[in-house]
């Protein structure tokens, strides 16, 4: 039900000028955003717009009438959302995989080697909000290690979560590897019994703004000159 | 005589009004009636976290904002141009620069922070305390500005009179201007409290997201909306109606 | 004792003020509006601070511009008893009372009862007369027993019905209190009645100080003139003989010379259809042109030679209209002249 359009993000200006044909207005995943900010060197054609957040945050602006060409999330659910209510114009594509690591500050000064030593009461723990796909891997992981937490703070999106590990206000939290390296985070692996990849999954919005923009988007992202990006920046394909 | 506006201002008048009643109105609309009182109990935790941090921080700008602004109303000393300019930042900062500019002073690492940390053990962000600050720190610029203004519409002379009967700074603006300041101070209370209860960019800045801590009702809305929307209608409307009251009770103590 | 020697230096208005005063006498501070006297009065209290000069009362030295030095009101041993009595409308009467002795009620209580208005110590401000609160306000400021006493026009609020009687409690007050006393008033007849000496402050100078019989035989000005309600002029005398400035002669009893002011009482001056036998020796041939009620006497006045006003029962006023020809006499002995 398109109705009144709520929130925050900048989509306003999205909605204006959207008649321009040479815009693409992407709403990503908060850990896709690097690979669209880093291809639109290489893609050219388009105005790449990225719109920044978490994915549930995305799915529901658009269900609510933001206009948006391409949507990104992080993982399946979120783009089930979408496809229940219609909102895809073509079936959505896995466009790759992270994976999930343990990260601490630099150094990794509290000597934390497991998932187990998530659970220490002198160790402030981030998550992702159980509303974003993160938290929904997290918990999945933590369930597979049968571990119980405490987080002091469930952030909204995966970035939030880097970003308090990043200035210290956090000791540890889970991230996507690739958010691990771009923030400068020491990464401890996750034992692969437990370890859950995360999915990316990419489809078309309907009665988007600039459908070709959108696909040919989208297109690019499933080209080899795509993949070659994604694989460089850490996502696996 | 009746006095009729004239069209020009009485047309924007009405597109002002319905500027602001738009979004309600949508609220009511949307609210799904149904359900709405299995997610009112639900979001018992947020909205008394909510209540507990607004109240809280209401007191924290009520107790620093008073003196303030009554400092700022009738003190004589150099520099009350850059007092009031610092009073009002942030009022003009974006709530999220105000939450970033708490961690980087209170944070774990902040230069006070740290301290507080060494000595006590204590840190802010991620606890309820954490959000009192954050609540206290946008009310109280608002508390400060209306109880100047308060304080100045005072006529001094009784201040001087009481002066002259041998009363200090301290006993005048106890006994003399807070109780005649009183109306106007109530009213910036009551600001300060609805500023510190729709709190959230500094709140989930610097404080966090937890619920039972420092999820208050607008986080709770925020995250809501991200994986059940509905429900995050049934709370908006919930915060405007706690909001509506407590304006009307408060303006009808006011007037009278 | 009050030591003043101060200059107040304000955009528009500059005040120079010296004398002093002692706890045993009742000063009145007399002069026309914007002369100063209420800024030399907050000054006194420490509501306004010196450009220049000092303040001193006994020993202690309030404020000194030179040295720095300038104490606030509340540590100044001074009670100030303002124009529109101020008080505090949140508060009963003796809770306003209390505020003057750090609460003790008890205390409070007494000075209520010494002014006669202990029945309203329960009462709110808004429902005093005007007089009861000016004496309520009295009450406050003697309560914190100071060693200064400054009072703004204490009449002022007052209405006419209730002015005698509160005057009498005003004075009687004032005359038991030991504390310098100091009273601003336009009114010469209340300065007359209240006070001991009296201050002429016009256009921010003391142009005249003096007792109330100083100012009705001596005055210095014009404006003090007419506050007594005295006929005065300035001329140049030759053993007693004055040429009036401006026209005409005066004979006066005093053998005086150079420049002098001579001043005449109304009631001295007599008015007579004919040319008027006897002695005195000032007599002149005028109209009238102003017939006014004074009190219980009518102040008619008269043009001629030298302008001048007569103070004649009713009876006598029915005897003349605005126009008339009348004769004018008043012996030499009742010419008051005297150096400037």
């Amino acid at each position: 039900m398109r109705a009144v359009g709520i929130l925050t993000l900048v989509l306003a200006a999205g909605a204006c000028s959207g008649s321009r044909s040479a815009e693409v207005f992407v709403g990503s995943a908060s850990s896709f955003a690097q690979v669209l900010e880093a291809s639109q060197d290489s893609y050219g054609q388009y105005e790449l717009k990225v719109l920044v957040g978490g994915s549930q945050l995305l799915v529901t602006q658009v269900l609510e009438g933001a206009p948006m060409d391409v949507i990104v999330t992080a993982d399946w659910p979120a783009m089930e959302a979408l496809v229940a209510a219609d909102q895809v114009a073509a079936p959505p594509t896995l466009l790759g995989h992270n994976a999930l690591v343990i990260a601490v500050e630099r150094g990794n000064p509290l000597a934390i080697g497991s998932v187990r030593d998530l659970a220490r009461p002198d160790v402030k723990l981030v998550l992702a909000a159980a509303e974003v796909p993160l938290g929904r891997y997290s918990a999945q992981v933590l369930d597979a290690a049968g571990v119980e937490t405490r987080p002091v703070s469930l952030a909204g999106s995966a970035t939030a979560v880097a970003g308090l590990l990043a200035s210290g206000e956090a000791d540890a939290g889970i991230v996507y590897e690739t958010d691990a390296q771009v923030w400068g985070l020491t990464g401890i692996s996750l034992p692969p019994e437990i370890d859950v990849i995360a999915e990316y999954y990419v489809a078309p919005i309907t009665g988007a703004p600039n459908p070709e923009g959108g696909t040919a988007l989208i297109e690019f992202l499933l080209s080899s000159d795509g993949r070659a990006l994604l694989t460089r920046l850490g996502f696996a394909v | 005589m009746k006095r009729f506006i004239p069209n020009r201002v009485g047309l924007l008048a009405t597109v002002g009004i319905g500027l602001l009643m738009v979004p309600f109105i949508g609220l009511l609309i949307r609210t799904p009636w149904t359900r709405f009182a299995g997610d009112l109990s639900e979001s018992g935790t947020a909205v008394r976290l909510s209540v507990v941090v607004s109240v809280s921080a209401a007191l924290v700008a009520v107790a620093l904002g008073v003196p303030l602004g009554w400092a700022l109303a009738r003190g004589r000393f150099r520099g009350k141009g850059l007092v009031r300019a610092i009073v009002l930042l942030p009022i003009v900062l974006p709530p999220v620069v105000a939450g970033t500019a708490l961690l980087a002073s209170l944070g774990r690492r902040g230069f006070v922070g740290s301290i507080i940390d060494d000595v006590f053990g204590v840190t802010f962000p991620f606890t309820t305390p954490g959000a009192i600050i954050a609540a206290s720190f946008v009310a109280l610029p608002f508390v400060t500005l209306v109880a100047e203004a308060g304080f100045r519409a005072v006529d001094e002379s009784h201040e001087e009179i009481a002066a002259t009967l041998g009363a200090g700074s301290w006993r005048r603006f106890r006994r003399i201007a807070l109780p005649k300041a009183a109306p106007a101070l109530a009213a910036g209370a009551v600001l300060g409290w609805a500023r510190a209860l729709g709190e959230f960019g500094a709140t989930v800045t610097f404080a966090g997201n937890l619920d039972g801590r420092t999820q208050t009702l607008p986080l709770a809305i925020f995250f809501e909306l991200q994986s059940d929307p509905e429900a995050a209608f049934s709370l908006s409307l919930i915060l405007v109606a706690v909001s509506v009251v407590v304006l009307v009770v408060a303006r009808r103590a006011w007037v009278r | 004792m009050l030591i003043v020697d101060l200059e107040v230096r304000r955009n528009d208005f500059n005040l120079r003020a010296d004398f002093t005063a002692k706890d045993d006498e009742i000063v009145a501070v007399v002069g026309p509006n914007g002369a100063g006297k209420t800024t030399l009065l907050r000054a006194i209290a420490g509501l306004q601070s010196l450009s220049a000069g000092s303040i001193a009362s006994g020993a202690a030295v309030w404020e000194d511009a030179n040295r720095g030095i300038n104490r606030p009101p509340e540590d100044r041993s001074v009670g100030y008893v303002p124009q529109a009595g101020l008080l505090f409308a949140h508060m009963s009467v003796i809770e306003n009372v209390a505020f003057a002795t750090a609460g003790d009620i008890t205390a409070a209580r007494v000075w209520l009862e010494r002014l006669g208005l202990e029945d309203l110590a329960g009462i709110r401000p808004a429902q005093l007369s005007g007089g009861q609160a000016q004496l309520v306000a009295l009450a406050r400021a003697l309560a914190r027993g100071p060693e200064v006493l400054l009072l703004d026009e204490p009449m002022a609020s007052v209405d006419a019905a209730n002015r005698a009687g509160v005057r009498r409690q005003l004075r009687a007050q004032l005359r038991q209190t030991a504390a310098v006393r100091l009273m601003v008033t336009h009114d010469a007849l209340e300065a007359a009645a209240i006070a001991d000496r009296i201050l002429v402050v016009d256009g921010g100078v003391i142009t005249q100080r003096g007792t109330i019989e100083e100012l009705v035989t001596h005055p210095r000005s014009p404006y003090v003139a007419e506050l007594v309600g005295v006929n005065f002029y300035t001329g140049v005398a030759t053993d007693g003989l004055v040429v009036v400035h401006g026209g005409g002669v005066l004979h006066s009893g005093e053998a005086v010379s150079g420049e002098v002011i001579a001043a005449v009482h109304p009631r001295a001056v007599a008015l007579h259809f004919d040319h008027p036998t006897g002695t005195p020796r000032n007599v002149w041939r005028g109209r009238v042109s102003a017939i006014e009620p004074s009190l219980d006497r009518i102040r008619v006045t008269v043009e001629g030679d030298l302008r001048v006003v007569a103070e004649v029962t009713r009876a006598g006023s029915e005897m003349v209209a605005e126009g008339d020809a009348v004769w004018v006499s008043i012996k030499a002995s009742e010419v008051s002249a005297f150096p400037r």
